[in-house]
């Protein structure tokens, strides 16, 4: 049955899309391997600089906290500026989702202004946002606040639209058909389904802004951060390791608690699926005897016991109860116990569009030659610093995948040393290896790898565990061995989320090196911060344009090689 | 396919062969014993049979064939397959021994993303040393014989297609071009055209069949539907709850009446229930 046209060719065929897509990988693996190499960085720095870090470590040891009342009050105005920049972020961020879902809102213009919103705050740094808001209202956990919401917006509002856009249209259909307005249509069709989605991504980005509002304090926007820049001023680099350890623990634990939490919302994958989250609480409307009332007046008379009307406190409803509750204390905790007050905020509002109009630059004057060569810098400290995560990433990924880690306890370590490393926050670990290598790009690069390694990696094993099995069995019934299974089976299947999730590690790689050098750790974060020290507001406004262009650019990038590989 | 039917049925009798496939007193038990999929399962198939094996679902056909390869354990009892003890083998032997035994799933298990000729090339993992990734990462010696095999598939202009963008019927037929490019002495086939509609199940299992004739490839097969396992199998083996309870080659001996006897079900009380429930009939 072998006809002779079997000699027909056994390549792939060469086509246009798979050209461009080699052309990129290509790219991005020179724009990694040459970005380390300039920046004199490669996976034994860790090793051939280990000298140094022992002496850092030792003049660290051991960490002591002198003033632990100081520091636990300061925490929990970390916390609490955490928990109320995410409130603001998702009050803000709720509208505008709506506004930009294709579902929703059928004119074009005011969707496009919409999504034009969230891509701009997303590539604001909320440190520059904090350090311009420290500008209005001075040194205090509002700026914080403010800068985290403003931030916020850009990650809520896409996937918050995201999930509106991924509907059942079913349901809508059904209200729609029983005559519903326009606002009940939204509030019965659309918002039970993707609730329980919204409060994911809010517990997620409220653990993304605890993180972040650590650091806030550098620039001075309260909060724990504060003592870590006082301990770096002073070189007091035992108490530095001591608050830093908090910060640590604390990290871990909101990480622990969202996604428990998290995973209680969004129903385990083999447990009964998703439920309302409105009927789990009780709330919306509850059937009166009223409704039932004949239309001739008779007397009316439920139909059933009046109990079975309410939901009953089973331990789902009693845990979200809980759950609902302990936020909304934590929100009036937020706007009671640190310093800030609503008042103040209200008053400051006036200034911050002049401030942002004077962000504007005028003219070119803010050029300087050197800014060109420190985006440059950046954008190599992006660069290397993807690359030096991903070669470990992908094969401690491996070992943290449940169904691929050659063994129970081999998974259990893994996932518990990213939950570790994941928990270090990049900017601190940068203050540490400036201290112990000296200012520069050197350092800052190691230590945003570490943060990006623990990153990538959960994302990774994650995807990995996504996996169909059946192909697997298939080419293990081959007597394939188990790297094979792995090459063949595995890797294929994980391929366009490992792709996806590199191009984003890259993404928040270039954004994280933009503000590295608040702490002199190189890059174009140094004449951002001096500039707004000085109220050179021109200049800090022509360095953001800089920045937007070269996020948005990497994110026009990455959607198109999304769709090329799914 | 009516045409094909008589001119290749073998010839039913190979009780003078040798045995490929020997079972002992296998026994299977899932949640710590609670569940008995396999109970004391007993037979052996002489090399170069067809033998299909018929039961409702849940009746331990699939862990029956996933014994054979050593994809589940067994609780109790032997396996033996061309001469290895499935049942006692591990890393590598077992895996030696399983590039000698071809399995084609209900579910294809096929890696949809990647071409067909990929698909297909993974039947050559146990022939070489390494992992791979990619078409090109396979000599070229093998590209062409996995071509080879897609065209006697008839796939052989789909080379270069996305698996997942073929339809059902055809990706099947890419993963028995992936068995036979394995080249294997045995065939196990777990319900091969369960998830296909009927007129492109009699092509498949024409495919599958034609193909092991050819080969002299025994193969053990697990069917749901009757007509189709009279049709091609030279042995018909019925298991009822874990249990054998017909084990007959196909003569004309073997009527309907006692095929379909396989697919009645016991209730608790020991009473025989016809599979759709509506006329009891008692036993006692």
């Amino acid at each position: 049955m072998v006809t002779s046209d079997s000699k027909q060719q056994v390549r792939p065929p060469v086509s246009r899309r798979r050209s461009l897509l080699t052309a990129t990988f290509v790219a991005f693996f020179v724009g990694c391997l040459y970005s380390m190499w300039d920046i004199g960085v490669n996976p034994l720095t860790f090793w051939t600089e280990r000298q140094d870090l022992f002496n850092l470590l030792d003049r660290m040891w051991a960490p002591r906290i002198d003033e632990p009342r100081l520091v636990w009050e300061a925490a929990l105005d970390t916390f609490l500026m955490a928990f109320a920049g995410t409130a603001l972020g998702v009050f803000l961020a709720v509208p505008i989702a709506f506004l930009s879902a294709n579902n929703v809102v059928k004119n074009r213009f005011v969707r496009g202004a919409a999504r034009a919103f969230i891509v701009v705050t997303r590539a604001l740094p909320e440190l520059i946002l904090a350090l311009i808001f420290v500008r209005v209202y001075s040194i205090g956990v509002l700026p914080g606040v403010l800068a985290l919401g403003l931030h916020s917006i850009g990650m809520l509002g896409k996937l918050f639209s995201d999930s509106i856009e991924q509907i059942d249209t079913g349901p809508r259909e059904g209200v729609v058909a029983s005559g519903a307005g326009r606002l009940q249509e939204i509030t019965t069709g659309i918002l039970p389904q993707v609730i329980p989605s919204f409060i994911a991504i809010s517990l997620y980005r409220l653990d993304i802004n605890f993180r972040a509002s650590t650091l806030l304090g550098l620039v001075g926007a309260g909060g724990i951060g504060l003592q870590i820049r006082a301990h770096q001023g002073s070189l007091d680099y035992q108490q530095l390791l001591g608050v830093t350890l908090v910060i640590i623990v604390l990290i871990a634990i909101v990480e622990i608690i969202s996604s428990r939490v998290r995973a209680v919302i969004l129903g385990h994958d083999d447990g009964p699926k998703k439920k309302s989250v409105l009927a789990t609480l009780g709330l919306g409307h509850t059937v009166e005897a009223e409704d039932f009332r004949p239309a001739d007046g008779a007397s009316a008379e439920l139909p059933f016991d009046r109990e079975a009307l309410r939901p009953p406190w089973n331990r789902d409803r009693i845990v979200m109860w809980i759950f609902g509750s302990s936020c909304l204390a934590m929100l009036i905790l937020a706007f009671t116990v640190p310093d800030l007050s609503f008042i103040e905020m209200i008053q400051g509002f006036p200034q911050i569009p002049e401030i942002f109009n004077n962000l504007i630059p005028r003219n070119m004057d803010w050029w300087e030659d050197r800014w060109g060569e420190l985006l440059v810098e950046t954008i190599q400290m992006g660069f290397a610093a993807t690359g030096l995560s991903l070669v470990f990433a992908i094969p401690t990924a491996m070992l943290a995948a449940r169904n691929v880690a050659p063994a129970r306890w081999v998974y259990n370590a893994a996932r518990s040393f990213i939950l570790g490393v994941r928990a270090l926050p990049d900017l601190i670990v940068a203050v540490i290896f400036v201290a112990a290598l000296g200012l520069g790009p050197q350092p800052g690069v190691l230590a945003l790898a570490i943060g990006l390694y623990g990153f990538s990696t959960k994302l990774f094993a994650d995807s990995i565990e996504e996996i169909k099995e059946g192909p697997r069995d298939g080419v293990r019934a081959t007597g394939a061995s188990g790297l094979q299974e792995t090459f063949t089976s595995v890797l294929p299947q994980a391929m366009p989320a490992i792709i996806g999730h590199s191009l984003y590690v890259l993404d928040v790689s270039l954004r994280a090196s933009t503000v590295l050098g608040i702490v002199g750790a190189g890059g174009i974060g140094f004449p951002l911060v001096q500039g707004t020290r000085l109220f050179q507001f021109e200049l800090v406004g022509g360095l953001l344009i800089c920045i937007f262009v070269l996020v948005y650019a990497i994110e026009i990038l990455s959607a198109w090689v999304r769709k090329q590989v799914i | 396919m009516t045409d094909v039917e008589g001119a290749i049925r073998p010839t039913p009798n190979h009780a003078d062969l040798p045995p490929v496939v020997e079972v002992e007193g296998l026994v299977k038990t899932f949640d710590n014993g609670r569940v008995r999929a396999l109970d004391d399962v007993t037979f052996s198939v002489p090399e170069g049979q067809l033998c299909v094996i018929i039961g409702l679902s849940g009746s331990g056909k699939s862990t029956l064939l996933r014994h054979l390869n050593g994809l589940h354990e067994p609780t109790a009892g032997s396996v033996t397959v061309l001469g290895g003890r499935v049942d006692q083998l591990k890393g590598a032997k077992l895996r030696a021994l399983r590039t000698e035994v071809g399995f084609v799933f209900q579910q294809f298990n096929i890696v949809g993303r990647v071409s067909c000729l990929e698909n297909v090339l993974s039947g050559a993992l146990g022939r070489l040393r390494g992992p791979r990734f990619g078409v090109l990462s396979y000599p070229k010696r093998f590209r062409e014989e996995a071509l080879a095999q897609l065209e006697r598939v008839g796939l052989g202009d789909r080379a270069f297609q996305r698996t997942d963008t073929l339809s059902g019927g055809q990706q099947q037929r890419v993963a028995i071009a992936r068995m036979l490019m394995q080249k294997p002495k045995i065939v196990l086939a777990d319900e091969p055209v369960a998830s296909l509609d009927p007129e492109i199940s009699g092509q498949v299992m024409d495919l599958l069949f034609r193909a092991c004739i050819e080969d002299q490839i025994t193969v053990v097969c697990s069917l749901h539907q009757v007509d189709l396992a009279m049709g091609w199998a030279s042995r018909l083996i019925g298991l009822q709850d874990g249990k054998i309870v017909l084990d007959s080659p196909v003569d004309d001996d073997l009527t309907q009446e006692r095929v379909m006897d396989v697919y009645r079900r016991l209730d608790p009380e020991g009473r025989k229930i016809s599979e759709y429930g509506t006329s009891v009939t008692d036993l006692s």
